[in-house]
């Protein structure tokens, strides 16, 4: 796994690419920072952070920033091995498909992962008034998010050539629209079970996203189960496609 | 024990049959696969490394399959004809990669020898993009035998060298196929394999048209009787003008054209528009009948 | 006496091609039929079709359910006191659609020829860059309103059907065509010129469309956010709400920040051609305090300035 994670890193970083998404994470940031200073003085009421959360953390960063900066990387992942025809030179080793797939994932989880999390951290102090206990939640549900969505986005990166649009589509109209329309959709849904980690860890602060967030051990196990099974149907895809 | 073995081997892309029922045994030497362009080259030696499944057949590498079998990548190695490499590696870097990935205990050593063996030791630190597309090749064959592999496959590695890389390429073949390993190279070019490859297989459009030594192969050509269908004026006067010819089997009247039967299909070529001008008579057409023998023989004699 | 050197070429049967040859209008039309295939998926597989058909129907439901939304309202007798959403509201509603689908697929157009280096072989025919540029922006331009105006069209042939007397409906609202054809225009040329200008600035597809994306969704979300209203006044009349004071949390500053709202900008533009102020955001409710120009000329130069910066990309490239 080793070589195929660093190979993948120094795919997936470039100075311009790395600029941008800093860029990008910092923004919510910045806006919290707005509000801070051109904000009232005074002490904030809790209808004010559970505001500020919504429009922040799950608005800007959980609906937003996570999604797209992940599925740029995750689809990349993959997608640029078999849109180089280069996936031949990872394959034809003997080492075993879970560890080519492992790199793969974990790749894009490190470069997302510590960019958002630090920006989601950061907007809690700023923004929400936020204790060691909100950043932890918020670092927590972070995590679990970006994990989640490297997985799927890797293996859509796998299985088809346009891995950004069917990612776009998942993000946008599964979690976006489909599932404030049907609430069971929730419970198949990335980002409910980022917000439903955070809620749950901290719920005097994060307790915002009431209609948007499902069980606690509900998303637990969605974020584990979620994540097996796309690892596995990566692997699984990796035995049987046809290597260009 | 042969290498490798292909029984009964088909492959599809949904209603495109790109090998067709092809059954092949390659032994410890060089072996040229020739065939023309969408002959179904790649598609075998795809099939042959594990990276694509085959739709109907048996495979065995080494007397294993290759399909989902990794560990034997440690014994077979496979340079593709896609020629895209990681161009920010160094072709250092890019050869020390498939060593870490095959776990190779003393990795630095072995990378050393791979890219000594392909000549390219004093441009090892520059970085791929700047390489030409001859050194390019080399430095992925360095890493498709840094792990000295038993069995090797080659997809069109001379694609794009220039005659004397061509005889360095030759030499470096056979060095390594007089330690006992086995080489398959593919190649649409005639001369560019025929020197050096002990043996040779022939795809034509999907099916495997000839195999073994190629002065049998043309041999066994000049025995194969060729049909040719040939449409002119007085069909009748023709037949029985090509009736006098050496080179002509029998002949025969199809719907008014002449059906000629020949061994000798270079002799045929050749005498045809004579007899056509000697008789004042207009060639309307002149088709042979058996497609894919015909582009067997014209890469053979032709080349 | 000098041995005259002895050459000849002889006539091996090369087939030279006779037909006429047609010059730069002809490859410049192929330049377009194959940017028109291409992000269609034409010519390819079932699977390469599957976007462009999603987004055909995506753009087609918010058409279909205006039209049921009128025919309801005619059907209970309150189609003159309800507000129903009509051509300029469907703008609003596929500006942000299509963009999100030219995102996706207008990369396909640009980063595949950079990707495989086949940019020169364009250029050895009697093709200039800007000619490349252009005819991949016009194919584009092309799907974008064919697509937007389907759904007007959809929905002109809707309403006068749900009215009590269609061709007074027609004798009404005719103006409307014109309307909607200009704004679609509008529309089209801003999520066109966006996407293909990141698209120039990349191999991968994947790059340029996460960006495209990104500067929308995140330039949006940021510019609402710091535009909210801390304190409101609000009325209503008609049924309708009205907003009378809206303290931003920016305050004086709102009005410009509220541009960065990149979404909304070509409904500054369309909305004004149908004779409405756009109002779909607190943003461009800050943004309506600015003098009437500023909205348009912002249009303009998120135009012309990714236009001209695809143009010179491709220009200085290919020297």
């Amino acid at each position: 796994m080793g070589p195929i994670f660093q190979l993948s890193m120094r795919q997936l970083t470039g100075k311009w690419r790395l600029a941008i998404i800093i860029l990008v994470a910092a923004i919510p940031v910045a806006v919290a920072l707005a509000f801070r200073i051109t904000g009232d003085a005074g002490d904030r009421s809790a209808n004010d952070i559970q505001d500020a959360a919504r429009v922040f953390l799950d608005g800007m960063i959980v609906a937003a920033v996570l999604p797209i900066v992940v599925m740029t990387f995750a689809t990349a992942s993959f997608g640029n091995e078999v849109e180089d025809g280069t996936l031949g030179y990872l394959v034809l080793n003997p080492v075993s498909r879970w560890s080519i797939a492992l790199g793969k994932i974990l790749a894009p989880v490190a470069i997302a992962a510590p960019v958002l999390i630090v920006s989601g951290i950061a907007v809690t102090l700023i923004g929400l008034d936020g204790d060691a206990r909100t950043a932890a939640a918020v670092g927590v549900g972070l995590f679990a998010g970006v994990v989640g969505y490297s997985v799927i986005f890797a293996w859509l990166g796998l299985v088809t050539n346009h891995p950004l649009g069917f990612a776009l589509v998942y993000v946008f109209l599964w979690e976006g629209l489909l599932s404030s329309l049907l609430g069971g959709i929730r419970y198949l849904s990335i980002r409910a079970y980022t917000l439903t980690l955070m809620e749950g860890i901290d719920d005097s602060r994060l307790d915002a996203f009431q209609e948007l967030t499902i069980e606690l051990p509900a998303a637990i196990a969605g974020v584990v189960l979620v994540s097996a099974a796309f690892y596995w149907l990566t692997v699984r895809r990796l035995r049987r496609m046809d290597v260009p | 024990m042969a290498s490798i073995s292909l029984r009964s081997v088909s492959k599809w892309y949904g209603n495109v049959v790109a090998v067709n029922d092809v059954s092949l045994e390659v032994e410890p030497g060089i072996t040229g696969l020739l065939g023309p362009n969408g002959a179904g080259k790649t598609t075998v030696l795809h099939m042959m490394a594990g990276l694509a499944g085959c739709s109907e057949g048996e495979i065995e590498v080494l007397g294993q399959p290759t399909r989902d079998n990794p560990d034997l990548y440690r014994r077979l190695g496979m340079m593709s004809e896609r020629e895209a490499v990681y161009h920010f590696y160094s072709g250092r870097k890019f050869v020390e990669l498939a060593a870490r990935l095959h776990g190779l205990a003393d990795a630095a050593s072995a990378v050393d020898r791979a890219i000594e063996y392909v000549g390219l030791s004093e441009v090892q630190g520059r970085s791929l993009g700047t390489y030409s597309r001859g050194m390019r090749q080399r430095m992925r064959l360095a890493a498709s035998l840094v792990h000295d592999p038993e069995v090797l496959l080659l997809d069109e590695p001379l694609n794009g060298t220039d005659p004397r890389q061509r005889i360095e390429f030759h030499d470096m073949m056979r060095r390594l196929a007089s330690e006992g390993r086995t080489i398959l190279i593919s190649s649409h070019i005639l001369e560019e394999v025929e020197t050096v490859a002990d043996r040779h297989l022939l795809m034509v459009s999907g099916k495997l048209a000839a195999s073994g030594d190629f002065r049998a192969i043309r041999e066994k050509l000049d025995e194969q009787p060729y049909k040719v269908r040939i449409l002119c004026e007085e069909p009748r006067s023709m037949a029985s003008a090509l009736m006098r010819l050496e080179s002509v089997e029998s002949v025969s009247m199809d719907d008014g054209a002449v059906l000629v039967l020949s061994r000798n299909v270079a002799a045929l070529q050749r005498a045809v528009p004579l007899t056509a001008r000697e008789m004042g008579l207009r060639l309307l057409r002149v088709e042979p009948m058996d497609e894919s023998l015909e582009s067997v023989f014209s890469y053979v004699v032709e080349g | 006496m000098a041995v005259q050197p002895r050459g000849e070429v002889y006539d091996i049967g090369y087939r030279h091609y006779e037909g006429p040859r047609e010059g730069r209008d002809r490859a410049r039309f192929a330049l377009w039929t194959n940017g028109v295939r291409t992000a269609l998926g034409l010519g390819r597989g079932t699977r390469a079709k599957i976007l462009p058909i999603l987004l055909f129907a995506s753009t087609m439901v918010p058409a279909a359910v205006f039209v049921l939304m009128a025919s309801l309202a005619e059907d209970f007798g309150v189609s003159e006191v309800v507000d129903v959403p009509g051509h300029a509201d469907y703008y609003d509603i596929v500006s942000i659609l299509v963009l999100v689908f030219s995102a996706i697929i207008a990369p396909e157009l640009l980063c595949a020829d950079r990707r495989s280096q086949v940019l020169q072989l364009y250029l050895v025919r009697p093709l200039t860059p800007t000619d490349y540029v252009a005819g991949r922006w016009l194919a584009f331009f092309t799907i974008v309103l064919a697509l937007v105006y389907s759904g007007q069209i959809v929905m002109f042939v809707g309403f006068t059907f749900a009215a009590q007397e269609p061709l007074d409906y027609i004798r009404e609202n005719w103006l409307d065509v014109p309307r909607f054809l200009a704004a679609g225009a509008a529309v089209a040329v801003f999520v066109t010129t966006i996407p293909l200008a990141v698209s120039g600035f990349t191999a991968r597809r994947a790059y340029a469309a996460g960006f495209v994306i990104g500067l929308f969704i995140i330039s949006t979300s940021a510019a609402n956010a710091l535009t909210t209203c801390t304190e409101r006044e609000m009325r209503i009349e008609n049924g309708v709400t009205v907003v009378d004071r809206c303290e931003a949390v920016t305050g004086r500053w709102a009005k410009w920040i509220g541009l960065a709202d990149f979404g909304s900008v070509p409904s500054y533009v369309s909305d004004r051609i149908f004779g409405e102020v756009p109002d779909s955001s607190d943003a461009v409710q800050q943004v309506n305090q600015l003098n009437e120009a500023i909205p348009i000329a912002w249009y303009i130069l998120l135009t012309a300035g990714p236009a001209a910066i695809l143009l010179r990309r491709y220009q200085k490239a290919a020297l």
